[in-house]
């Protein structure tokens, strides 16, 4: 009990250290969020057709590029954590691998949350840009005015996107730090899969992204971040203490 | 996108967030924690206001309010080929789901000389007739529109006429050629998965529903029309 009221309490600490250490981060978040609501602007998707009298362009509009683009920080924000700067910055702290992992999922979280949050919102951003930017007359109604569900359930389902996300970037970096040829070898194990047998990676997605219960849904992120978070400690308990 | 230009995407952030990352370096040097915190709070401010300010934004402006249609059993498709063999009567025209009457003009006619002409080439349309019960001297010309969608919504409003013009006892009718650019929000792929579509399914876009153009004309009794090459459909009295 007292072990690990122990681990707890060292761990806390050392995820206020690494917060401080780390607030970095959102800089490169919001540059890269400003980034994608620049690519947004010109929409995710377009389309057109034409008749002998008709010609019709239509443009989507979302905040897709904005939430892609932060699933990409998060992912190599985790796979930062696992570096060899980082692991050596741990051994200054009164540590032991748990207690640092425990730290950094802590972290990664803090960074989900505000990550997950910021994305969401980003969109509106990009409406009152629309809005006050564009031909309104072109503009469809639909979809502007926010929707207080929508919105919370937004966030939520992004959060925990990004969980997974980076409980796989956060492997990723421990695999890497027991060999270096993961580099190369994880890319390719997906891309040799997407050639061979592109119905696995369907399928995989399908688990997640086809999902219409946010419950179900909820509960399988949940449930795969944790396997994958467990797997990294356990993968990283078997290194040698300073590699 | 294909299978090259995803690689090289992912890459060119890759390397953006790379020097996203460098500048961070040289903006941390002078920045404590503090600091970065403040600005992460006001950053998260600054979206939860705008937020509100989406909200309170006047709805005045927008020039497609979009209507789910609500025409009962019409279906998404060309309602100009699927019904039009069954169009035999006016009553039968009139209660054509979907069509949406966007023009009527009526024309003064001579009734010594009652022969009509189309200009060549009038385009996608179905032109029927209806004789009226007596010699009014007037012709009215009525044009209709069948369903445009895109998406689940119906866009028909938004398609101009034809030009219909009548001079030297000739009615002629132009198509008027139009370019519509439709700006439409679409939800994040995060909610979207929640109403059953497939996060990735970017195929509920752009309908085969056209809208095509159908015309009324409604003669007098004793006048005849000159059909040139086109093909008319007489309506029968109910």
């Amino acid at each position: 009990m007292s072990l690990s009221n122990n681990v707890l309490s060292v761990a806390s600490r050392q995820y206020v250290y690494k917060l401080k250490a780390n607030t970095s981060g959102v800089y490169s978040l919001i540059f890269i969020q400003v980034l994608a609501l620049l690519f947004s602007l010109s929409g995710i998707q377009s389309m057109s057709s034409a008749s002998d009298t008709l010609i019709v362009n239509v443009k989507y509009y979302s905040g897709d590029i904005m939430i892609a683009f932060t699933f990409i920080w998060i992912f190599f924000m985790a796979l930062r954590l696992t570096s060899i700067n980082y692991r050596t910055m741990d051994f200054t702290l009164v540590t032991n691998r748990l207690s640092s992992h425990l730290s950094n999922v802590g972290l990664l979280l803090t960074a989900i949350v505000f990550g997950g949050i910021s994305s969401s919102l980003m969109g509106f951003v990009l409406k009152i840009i629309m809005y006050f930017a564009f031909d309104r007359s072109q503009i469809g109604v639909n979809g502007f005015y926010p929707v207080v569900s929508n919105i919370l359930l937004g966030i939520i389902t992004t959060g925990l996107y990004m969980t997974l996300i980076a409980s796989m970037g956060y492997l990723l970096g421990i695999l890497i730090q027991i060999h270096v040829l993961f580099v190369v070898l994880y890319p390719s194990a997906l891309f040799g899969l997407a050639r061979v047998n592109p119905q696995v990676l369907k399928l995989s997605y399908d688990f997640f992204a086809s999902e219409t219960s946010p419950l179900i849904f909820a509960i399988r992120i949940i449930l795969s971040s944790l396997i994958l978070f467990s797997l990294s400690c356990l993968l990283s308990n078997r290194m040698e203490v300073r590699k | 996108m294909s299978i090259i230009g995803l690689p090289i995407a992912v890459v060119i952030l890759v390397i953006v967030i790379m020097l996203a990352s460098k500048l961070v370096t040289i903006v941390v040097t002078f920045m404590s924690w503090r600091k970065s915190a403040i600005i992460a709070g006001v950053y998260l401010l600054g979206l939860i206001l705008s937020v509100v300010i989406a909200a309170v934004l006047p709805n005045n402006g927008f020039g497609l309010m979009e209507r789910s249609h609500t025409g009962g059993s019409i279906q998404k498709g060309d309602v100009w080929v699927t019904t039009y063999p069954s169009i035999r009567t006016q009553k039968d025209f009139e209660s054509q789901p979907g069509l949406y009457l966007n023009s009527r003009q009526t024309f003064k006619i001579d009734q010594g000389t009652v022969k009509l002409g189309f200009a060549p080439n009038p385009g996608h349309f179905q032109i029927y007739v209806e004789q009226k019960e007596t010699d009014d001297g007037k012709i009215d010309v009525l044009t209709y529109s069948t369903p445009f969608y895109v998406g689940d919504i119906d866009y028909t409003k938004l398609l101009q006429p034809p030009k219909v013009t009548f001079q030297d006892g000739l009615l002629v009718i132009e198509p008027v050629r139009q370019t519509l650019t439709l700006k439409l929000f679409k939800t994040n792929f995060t909610l979207s998965q929640f109403e059953g579509k497939n996060a990735v399914n970017l195929q509920n876009g752009l309908s085969s529903s056209f809208g095509w153009s159908d015309v009324l004309l409604r003669v007098p009794k004793s006048t005849e029309i000159d059909k040139g090459q086109n093909y008319l459909q007489y309506l029968d009295k109910d």
